[in-house]
C-alpha cells in the first residue's frame, strides 16, 4: 500500500478519521491521524512498538470516510507485520487457544470437523456448491456454551437442504487465515490458504457459500491478490439466499411479535463496510411476514463493530462498546438483534450475559430457519 | 478444560488417549506407579505425537485426489 504526497498534505490537516474511530472514543490517546502522521511524516519507527497498532478493530469506520482514501485497517495491517518482528505482540483472547488451533490445521493432520454435520443434514463430498464451514466446529467447543458459535453452520446446511441442494463440506477444509492474516502473519494465511484452494479445487465445486463473512472477505478480497483470480464464485450465504430463496418456493410464517418487541439488524464490518453487502441480509428479513424491522440509528456504513477481532485484545473497552450497541437496539424498540457473523454474535450475546439486557441475540441463518413454514 | 481439549484433539483428527487426567492420592503410590507405565506403555503403542513431529508436519499444497 503506497501513500502518496498528496494524500500526506491531505492528511496532515484533517482527522475525520480520528472522530470516527469508536476506540478514540474510548481511548484518549489512540489517534490514527497520529500513527500515519508519526510514521510517514515524522518517521518516527517507534510506531511499529506501540501498543495502540493493536488496539485497532480494522473495522473501517475510518476509511470509508477518509476524504483522501488512505486505508487505514490495510496500513495497520501491514505495519503488524513488521510488529511481529519487534516482537510487539498482541493480548491473545482465551489464552491464544484459538490462534494456537489455527497454526496447528498448518499441520498435516486429518480433521473430524465436519461430524457435527451429520446429525444436521444431508451433504456431498462433491459437486457444485461448496459450503466453507469456517472455524465454529472449534469454537463451539473453546467459548463458553450459549454463545451460540456451533448453531451457525447447522442453520446453514439445513437451510440449503431445504432449497434441495446438498452441499460440499469437507473434513480437508483449513480455517480461512483471516485472524492470521489481520495479526501480521501473512504466511500463515497463504499456508493454510494453498491448501483450501486445493481441497475446493478437488471437489469440482464451482460456488463456494461463505456463512462467515471473515472467510467470504478473505476469499473475495485477500487471496485473488495472493493466488490471482480463483476458479469459482464467491458468495456470502446472505447474497445467495437472497437471490436463490424468493424462487424456491419455500414460504414464511408470519412473525409472532407476542410483546418480544422489534428486530433489528447488526451490519458485521468485514460483510458491510468491506464488502459492501448491506441489503441482502434486510431482503432476507423482509422475506418473513409482519416482522416488526427496526434499524438502530448507526446502521449500514456507520454500524458499529461488535468489539473485538480476531481472537485479541478483548478488554473493558471491547465491553463498553459491546454494551453501547446493546443499549442502542433496546433504544430503537428491539427485542432481537439479527447478525450475519458467528463472531458478531458471539461477541454480543458474551457481553450480554451477567448484565441487565434481555435482548434475543441470534444469526440470520438460524431466525430464517426458525421462520420457514 | 481437559474436556473441551479432548474435544480439540477429536476435531483436529489426533487420538484422544494422548491426553489423560487420572486423580491419584498422594498416598497411593503403586496405582500413581501403574497408571504412569499403563500411560507410558500405550504413548509408545501410538507413536509420537502428530502435532509435535518436527519435519514433514506442515502443510505443503496437496494433490487434491488425496485431498
Ligand atoms: S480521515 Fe484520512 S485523511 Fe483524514 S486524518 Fe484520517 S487518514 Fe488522514
Ligand atoms: S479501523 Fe476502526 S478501530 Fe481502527 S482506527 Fe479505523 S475506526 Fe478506529
Amino acid at each position: 500500500m503506497v501513500i502518496t504526497q498528496e494524500q500526506i498534505d491531505y492528511c496532515m490537516e484533517c482527522g475525520v478519521c480520528t472522530g470516527s474511530c469508536p476506540i478514540s472514543r474510548m481511548m484518549s490517546n489512540f489517534s490514527p491521524r497520529q500513527m500515519i502522521k508519526r510514521t510517514l511524516m515524522d518517521r518516527d519507527e517507534t510506531v511499529l512498538h506501540c501498543h495502540e497498532l493493536w488496539s485497532c478493530l480494522t473495522c473501517a469506520r475510518c476509511s470509508v470516510r477518509c476524504p483522501a482514501a488512505i486505508d487505514f485497517p490495510e496500513f495497520v495491517r501491514q505495519h503488524r507485520e513488521g510488529a511481529r518482528k519487534e516482537g510487539n505482540l498482541p493480548q491473545l483472547a482465551h489464552h491464544g487457544t484459538l490462534q494456537a488451533i489455527a497454526a496447528l490445521q498448518a499441520r498435516n493432520i486429518k480433521q473430524r470437523r465436519t461430524e457435527w454435520a451429520v446429525d444436521a443434514g444431508r451433504f456431498a463430498s462433491s459437486g457444485d456448491i461448496f459450503f466453507f464451514i469456517g472455524c465454529a466446529p472449534y469454537f463451539e467447543v473453546v467459548l463458553k456454551p450459549g454463545v451460540g458459535s456451533g448453531e451457525v453452520p447447522r442453520s446453514v446446511l439445513k437451510l440449503l437442504n431445504r432449497m434441495g441442494i446438498e452441499p460440499v463440506i469437507s473434513n480437508d477444509e483449513r480455517c480461512c487465515g483471516h485472524d492470521a492474516l489481520w495479526s501480521g502473519d501473512e504466511e500463515m494465511f497463504r499456508r493454510l490458504n494453498r491448501w483450501n484452494l486445493e481441497v475446493i479445487r478437488g471437489s469440482g465445486a464451482k460456488t463456494v457459500l461463505f456463512s462467515c463473512p471473515e472467510g467470504y472477505t478473505v476469499f473475495k478480497q485477500h487471496m485473488p491478490k495472493v493466488f490471482g483470480e480463483l476458479p469459482f464464485e464467491v458468495l456470502h450465504v446472505t447474497e445467495f439466499l437472497a437471490r436463490e430463496l424468493p424462487g424456491a418456493g419455500i414460504t414464511f410464517k408470519p412473525y409472532q411479535e407476542n410483546g418480544s418487541g422489534g428486530v433489528t439488524y447488526q451490519d458485521p464490518c468485514r460483510l458491510g463496510r468491506q464488502a459492501g453487502i448491506f441489503d441482502p441480509p434486510r431482503e432476507l428479513i423482509g422475506l418473513v411476514p409482519e416482522i416488526p424491522f427496526v434499524e438502530m440509528p448507526r446502521n449500514r456504513e456507520n454500524s458499529a463493530c461488535c468489539g473485538t477481532t480476531a481472537w485479541m485484545e478483548c478488554s473493558s473497552c471491547s465491553k463498553a462498546l459491546q454494551l453501547e450497541r446493546l443499549q442502542e437496539a433496546q433504544d430503537a424498540g428491539a427485542g432481537t438483534i439479527i447478525t450475519a457473523c458467528p463472531k458478531c454474535r458471539i461477541h454480543l450475546t458474551c457481553a450480554e450475559q451477567n448484565t441487565e439486557y434481555s435482548l434475543h441475540i441470534t444469526d440470520i441463518y438460524a431466525f430464517l430457519l426458525k421462520q420457514m413454514e | 478444560m481437559v474436556e473441551e481439549t479432548w474435544k480439540v484433539l477429536r476435531l483436529l483428527g489426533v487420538d484422544e488417549r494422548y491426553l489423560r487426567l487420572k486423580w491419584v492420592s498422594a498416598s497411593e503410590g503403586n496405582v500413581f506407579a501403574k497408571e504412569v507405565r499403563d500411560f507410558t506403555e500405550l504413548l509408545r503403542k501410538l507413536g509420537r505425537n502428530p502435532l509435535a513431529e518436527s519435519g514433514g508436519n506442515v502443510l505443503e499444497p496437496v494433490d487434491s485426489a488425496t485431498a
